[in-house]
């Protein structure tokens, strides 16, 4: 075989200059870090870095949703806190209001305080977030959630829309509680049926807030008890205009059952013409609630009928108030449950980014070690050319002629 | 007369040592010459003088001097270089596509995921002006991004088209150099004898050789010592001593693009698709395999981001109250008819099929009172029906004829072509984004019942009634009627109820007279049920006949590309090394070795030297001669 001279140098210079390519190939994984400098490099690992990005991108977005949704939970359930507090002030004042020996200012007294709670409750259902939203306006974020007008009632001007933030691919989470739900939506009486007294009433007897016996028997219709004299009565269905029961014997404190499905019960003593009346439970805001004892602790007093209206007012304030701190109780457990659930989403979509970026790591991170010891052995490589080169380059007749 | 024959052969042998050495120095002087052939004095003995008792002989004489070359390896140079310098500039130019679509900088998917992040923060807080204003910047720079790739593509496609100017130039001076030195060669004085002019022929191969790097050809020898060239399909580029020429023409049917024709008798026709070797060859291949489906794909991503956005976006509400308008303006599919058509074509996206898009490019023909639609990639040819029938949806299009076709009617219809280019931003005004949806649902608060109604989703946003305010109310705990009045219709917990457009679901177990309302939306400005559901589908599978997302569509693209790039790395390297082996395998036989030189060197200086020595020593003999006669 013959090797003429050009390509004897040739041969040399191609072999230097792929080892130097190599050389720098390491030298920019090494530079870099990264096993892939452009897609060609690895098409399928390129095109699985660039989706996993995207995984990993949008996985910080939700991370962000997740930490606005705790932030607003949070703010909702610090008011609602506020508000339960509230309540349970109110409450306090209507058990010593009822206490019969107070005087007409002294239920004054407590009457400016309730009405004091019921501002504090509306600037509370009126709070906004910090971009200007009315938390409890449902999607009527920039209109005021909850106004009094000039007769004192306080109405709802948000809708029952819920907002829903996405904190992973496939999983929502509502920021909030529209203001229907938490403040205005929420059952009278026992929350099947509400019971009171009808105003004209004459005699002492007061009507239980009952209870219901069985369900599926309770018909919602508007029921009366009429008491025809002091010891005997008749249950009349208003709505179909029907005597459920006639002429039934008066009992204090008796539980009467003639209503199907639920029982009640009168204590005192009603006169001839008393009218005590059982209604399905209706939605009650929680204003409207302390608007009706603000009323009865300023209502006329002195006649028996005066005080007996009282005490079931105060009653029946006591049960809608139950009902309205029950309420909150319950949005507070949902808004309790909904920032665990946000804080074990939070945890998964760590753990979720982090096998991300390690897959990452795997795909597309150079092994420096590796890297570093081709590297070491391809310059050690191009040194053996380069000398080898320069010796056997030497060797030329042409030096000896 | 022996003294007169010693001095004879000794100059022979002096003459033709020196003639000896003349071809060796010509071998040192061109050793780094390329293309040089190692050329060998062949010497032979003088014939014989005949003295009655035997054969006296003469001397040596140069009878020739001969170049050292294997045409069978000289073809497989030809051959590897073509085959080398297509892969190499195929690798050159699809890297830099590679390049542009992964870069983490100026790729498209930083700018997908940050609009679809300005989308989700959009719904974490609908009615922030600042949020809106972010999703439309984040909008502007995903919208930014399609143009500069896009950019980025056609420049590419210029530069290939400038690449094939300037090699069809170079191509035909090469022709023009070789068919002058078939002249030379072919007039050389020794050629009828069959003497050689070995240097020309050097040089001739040195420009087949360059001629190789540009495209393949076939070459033919023919008895006067010229070589006859074919390109292509079997095009004479060099035919004796003529050369024919290529030149460039533009596609009638899309004039962004060259091809390269072969110019003959005046005319010229297209040989683009014959050429598939050599660096033409390569950039060929790189327009038609690389460039554009990555354009197509480029713009087809566009089309479906752009038309499935505005789908949604039209299912919203704004911050005005109003439904939601466009919220990217979209492109429209290029199509170029030949220029002798009769009849017009219109061709549309179809909104209702984005998802059969595909990233090829048609042909329309009219034959036989029919509309035939081929795909210039698979070749697969579909019939859309007879002539004014239409209009046709085929491949996620709408094809309608404005002015009646006619048969030998041809269209070329690149829908993809300059979607990326011509995909623009639609909403100017940040209010207009519309996050909400447009319908609320809500139950009476005098409802007895705790059953609830759904929000609402819109089935049909074109329903005129749409944002009628609608009461659902019962009538019974079974039935209910639209507005209080009409038939009574059986109410099953959770079902759809479909009307005006809208869709709702009422749940629970609802009182007589209980009433559901179902209204427009206006003021619902913390409503993000429209941004949640634009947000959703940049996971949705809509793409490919809806199994992959925008994302996973444009990942595609880049493995494509990548692994083409790495395909052609790999054939470049592998037919590098083929080549080299093969120039080395030709060196074998043909380069000069200069050791080899100075060893023959030294050996003809010695029979120089010797033949000198003779004929002093014949001198000698001549002088004792005269000093025995003085």
């Amino acid at each position: 075989m013959r090797l003429s001279t050009q390509q004897f140098f040739q041969q040399n210079i191609t072999n230097m200059q792929e080892r130097l390519v190599k050389l720098n190939e390491y030298q920019t994984q090494i530079a870099s870090g990264k096993r892939i400098l452009a897609p060609s490099d690895d098409p399928a690992a390129a095109s699985r870095v660039l989706e996993i990005n995207n995984s990993i991108n949008a996985t910080v977005q939700f991370q962000e949703n997740a930490g606005i949704a705790t932030s607003r939970l949070e703010q909702e359930e610090g008011v609602l806190s506020g508000a339960t507090q509230t309540l349970q002030r109110v409450r306090e004042l209507v058990l010593q209001g009822r206490n019969a020996t107070l005087t007409a200012s002294d239920r004054g007294f407590l009457a400016s305080e309730v009405r004091i709670r019921l501002d504090e409750l509306l600037g509370m259902a009126n709070t906004r977030s910090s971009n200007g939203e009315y938390i409890f306006a449902g999607n009527q974020a920039k209109t005021q959630a909850f106004t009094q007008d000039a007769s004192g009632t306080v109405n709802y001007n948000g809708d029952q829309g819920q907002r829903q933030l996405q904190i992973s691919a496939d999983r929502q989470i509502a920021d909030g509680d529209n203001g229907r739900e938490v403040f205005v939506g929420i059952r009278n009486g026992n929350g099947t049926f509400s019971t009171a007294a009808n105003n004209a009433n004459t005699g002492t007897a007061r009507i239980s807030a009952g209870s219901v016996l069985t369900p599926g028997s309770y018909q919602p219709d508007q029921f009366e008890i009429r008491f025809t004299s002091g010891n005997s009565f008749d249950v009349v269905n208003v709505t179909t205009a029907t005597t459920v029961a006639a002429a039934q014997p008066y009992t204090d404190s008796a539980s009467i059952t003639a209503i199907p499905g639920i029982e009640v019960a009168l204590n005192g003593a009603p006169a001839a013409g008393d009218v005590f009346t059982i209604n399905p439970s209706a939605s009650q805001s929680m204003f409207a609630t302390l608007g009706n004892i603000i009323a009865g602790l300023t209502g006329n007093q002195g006649s028996t009928g005066d005080n007996a209206l009282f005490q079931q007012q105060m009653d029946n304030a006591l049960v809608d108030i139950d009902q309205s701190i029950e309420k909150l109780l319950e949005v507070r457990a949902s808004i309790g449950a909904r920032l665990k659930a946000v804080d074990s989403q939070i945890e998964v979509n760590d753990e979720f980014q982090f096998q991300m970026k390690s897959v990452r790591s795997q795909l597309e991170d150079a092994d420096l070690a590796e890297v570093i010891s081709q590297l070491t052995l391809e310059s050690t490589a191009l040194q053996a050319v380069q000398q080898s080169f320069v010796k056997t380059q030497e060797l030329n007749l042409f030096n000896f002629i | 007369m022996a003294n007169g024959d010693l001095l004879n052969i000794s100059i022979s042998g002096l003459r033709t040592s020196q003639r000896v050495l003349a071809t060796i120095g010509h071998n040192i002087s061109n050793v780094n010459t390329d293309g040089y052939s190692r050329q060998e004095a062949e010497l032979s003995t003088r014939d014989p003088q005949f003295l009655g008792n035997g054969f006296l002989g003469k001397g040596v004489e140069v009878v020739g001097v001969n170049r050292q070359v294997d045409a069978f390896l000289n073809t497989q140079v030809l051959v590897n270089t073509s085959s080398s310098s297509k892969q190499q500039v195929l690798f050159d130019l699809s890297s830099q596509v590679d390049k542009v679509f992964a870069n983490e900088q100026t790729g498209l998917t930083p700018a997908l995921q940050s609009f679809f992040n300005g989308l989700q923060e959009l719904a974490d807080d609908p009615s922030s002006i600042p949020a809106r204003q972010v999703l439309k910047t984040e909008a502007e720079t995903f919208v930014a991004r399609f143009h500069e790739i896009n950019e980025r593509l056609s420049d590419l496609n210029l530069n290939s088209n400038q690449r094939l100017d300037d090699m069809v130039s170079e191509v035909n001076s090469l022709a023009d150099a070789i068919a002058r030195l078939n002249r030379d060669i072919s007039q050389s004085p020794g050629i009828a004898n069959g003497i050689v002019p070995n240097d020309l022929l050097d040089q001739r191969d040195a420009l087949l050789n360059d001629l190789s790097e540009l495209v393949g050809f076939t070459t033919i020898n023919q008895q006067d010592g010229a070589v006859n060239v074919l390109i292509g399909n079997g095009q004479t580029l060099v035919v004796g001593n003529t050369a024919q020429t290529l030149a460039t023409v533009p596609d009638p049917l899309d004039s962004s693009r060259k091809e390269v024709a072969f110019v003959s008798g005046g005319a010229s026709f297209v040989i683009s698709n014959n050429l598939r070797s050599g660096e033409i060859g390569g950039v060929l291949d790189f327009r038609d395999d690389v460039l554009d489906p990555a354009v197509n794909g480029l713009g087809r991503l566009a089309v479906v981001v752009g038309s499935t956005i505005n789908a949604q976006h039209r299912d919203g509400m704004d911050l005005d109250g109003q439904l939601g308008g466009d919220f990217f303006v979209l492109p429209s599919p290029r199509v170029v008819g030949s220029s002798g058509n009769t009849g017009t074509l219109t061709v549309a996206y179809d909104p209702a099929a984005v998802g059969n898009l595909s990233i090829d490019d048609y042909q329309l023909d009219v034959t036989a009172g029919n509309l035939l639609l081929t795909n210039l990639s698979s070749g697969a040819v579909q019939t859309l029906g007879a002539i004014g029938s239409g209009p046709f949806s085929a491949e996620g299009l709408i094809i309608s004829e404005g002015v009646a076709a006619v048969n030998g009617d041809r269209y070329r219809l690149e829908p993809m072509q300059n979607a990326a280019r011509d995909l623009r931003l639609n909403i100017t005004d940040t209010s207009k984004i519309a996050a909400a949806a447009p319908i609320k649902g809500s139950a009476a608060l005098a409802n007895t019942s705790d059953a609830v109604v759904s929000g609402g989703e819109v089935l049909d946003v074109t329903n005129v009634n749409l944002l009628n305010s609608v009461n659902l109310v019962f009538n019974s705990a079974t039935t209910f009627q639209v507005n209080g009045a009409g038939a009574s219709i059986a109410y099953t917990s959770g079902a759809n109820i479909d009307l005006n457009g809208w869709r709702v679901q009422i749940t629970g177990t609802p009182q007589n007279g209980d009433t559901f309302s179902v209204q427009s939306n206006a003021g619902g400005v913390g409503d993000n049920r429209n941004a949640l559901q634009l947000s959703a589908l940049q996971i949705t599978d809509i793409l490919e006949n809806g199994t992959t997302s925008y994302q996973g569509a444009y990942s595609q693209m880049i493995a494509i590309v990548g692994t083409q790039t790495r395909q052609a790395e790999i054939s470049s390297s592998a037919l590098g090394v083929l080549k080299q082996q093969s120039i080395a395998a030709r060196s074998e036989v043909s380069g000069v070795n200069l050791d080899e030189e100075a060893a023959r060197l030294l050996q003809f200086q010695q029979s120089y030297q010797a033949s000198a020595q003779a004929i002093s020593i014949a001198n000698t003999i001549f002088e004792t001669l005269l000093s025995a006669v003085r």
